[in-house]
């Protein structure tokens, strides 16, 4: 299996464990399951590195693109316990 | 309409998905868990892009066929000319410009390039008349010019093999180094290069091997060449030797070619031009 095709298939795989497992435990926060998406997708772009430069430039979007979901949630639990409101 | 790869269609067909399933279990079911994981079909759908982007404009098979047309004219060359010896991969600094392959036309063990040989395909290194060779571009010449604006000299060996044969060029799964001295073996896991036996492979190394030593020339900024190759069991093992102490331009000396050099040249030897340094 080339490089591309198992980074593909262990982050989906990563995706759908952290689902079932959290659906097991009847969680029902969605920051909870998008942060962990956002820490599993850091994690299985750099265990697959160095890809070719031109995937690099776009997967480096997505990933700022997802670093300021993840600023958002934390900033929004940040509010919460601070000033008792919710960002989102 | 351009052509597009699997990938592509593969996003296409994740982010239609993922934006459905996320959108319905949010406004219609409110169901989180299904949200969520058309979340993650989005997220997965930006990598499949990503992916896109990185796969070659060229089908294999053309590429497949460049190269051995590449490798059937450097063979007629190298035949035709008689050329006998092992070729010495020299960095970029003595080559002056991209890492390439050094066959000297008489069979010596190994040449003395002392300083960087002009961008030529015939080239002196020395002042004697049988001190000549050809410079050759050879696939790893290909595969450092890609990572040329990285500047791979000095850097670790292992990983700079890693970047250019598993992410830029897709060539293997892995690859292992072990450094022994002047002595580098170089594992290759997983080689994905399929390509006849030529004859030339005697002289310059197989694609693999070429691609390794342009790496590791590049990297210890010496004179590599090609001792051994071993394919076999999804690995292909590469043994090289670098002429240590040669990055800076000094070539390796034995005690009667360092006599022979501080020899004054003989008025035939005199007659020949100085090597055309760049």
């Amino acid at each position: 299996m080339r490089l591309n095709e198992r980074y593909l298939l262990s982050t989906g795989a990563a995706y759908a464990i952290t689902t079932l497992v959290l659906s097991l435990f009847n969680e029902t926060r969605l920051d909870l399951y998008v942060s962990l998406y956002i820490i599993e997708y850091f994690i299985m772009t750099l265990l697959h590195s160095p890809l070719k430069p031109k995937t690099n430039r776009v997967l480096d979007l997505t990933g700022y693109a997802l670093f300021a979901v993840f600023l958002v949630i934390v900033a929004s639990r940040v509010t919460e316990i601070l000033f008792g409101f919710r960002i989102l | 309409m351009a052509h597009r790869s699997s990938f592509h269609i593969l996003g296409i067909c994740l982010l239609v998905s993922g934006a459905f399933l996320a959108l319905t279990s949010h406004f219609v079911l409110s169901f989180v868990p299904f949200t969520a994981l058309g979340i993650s079909t989005i997220i997965l759908a930006a990598i499949s892009f990503a992916l896109a982007r990185g796969q070659p404009r060229v089908p294999p098979e053309i590429s497949s066929m460049l190269l051995e047309a590449g490798l059937d004219n450097t063979a007629a060359l190298i035949e035709e000319l008689g050329i006998g010896s092992k070729a010495v991969y020299l960095p970029s600094p003595l080559t002056g410009g991209s890492p390439r392959a050094f066959l000297a036309v008489s069979p010596r063990d190994s040449p003395r390039i002392e300083r960087a040989l002009p961008n030529r395909l015939i080239v002196r290194y020395g002042r004697r008349p049988d001190e000549m060779g050809i410079l050759v571009t050879t696939l790893g010449t290909a595969a450092v010019r890609r990572f040329a604006h990285l500047g791979l000299e000095g850097t670790d060996i292992e990983g700079s093999l890693s970047s250019v044969m598993t992410g830029s060029t897709d060539l293997a799964e892995g690859v292992r180094v072990v450094q022994e001295g002047p002595a580098v073996n170089v594992e290759v896991r997983g080689p994905k290069l399929d390509h006849r036996r030529m004859k030339i492979f005697e002289n310059i190394g197989s694609p693999i091997a070429s691609v390794v030593a342009s790496v590791v020339a590049e990297c210890t900024g010496s004179p590599v060449t090609i001792t051994g190759e071993e394919a076999g069991g999804g690995k292909h093992i590469v043994r090289l030797s670098v002429k240590a102490g040669t990055g800076a331009g000094a070539g390796e000396k034995t005690t009667a070619e360092a006599a022979e050099q501080s020899a004054p040249p003989t008025q035939a030897e005199a007659a020949i031009p100085p090597i055309e340094a760049q």
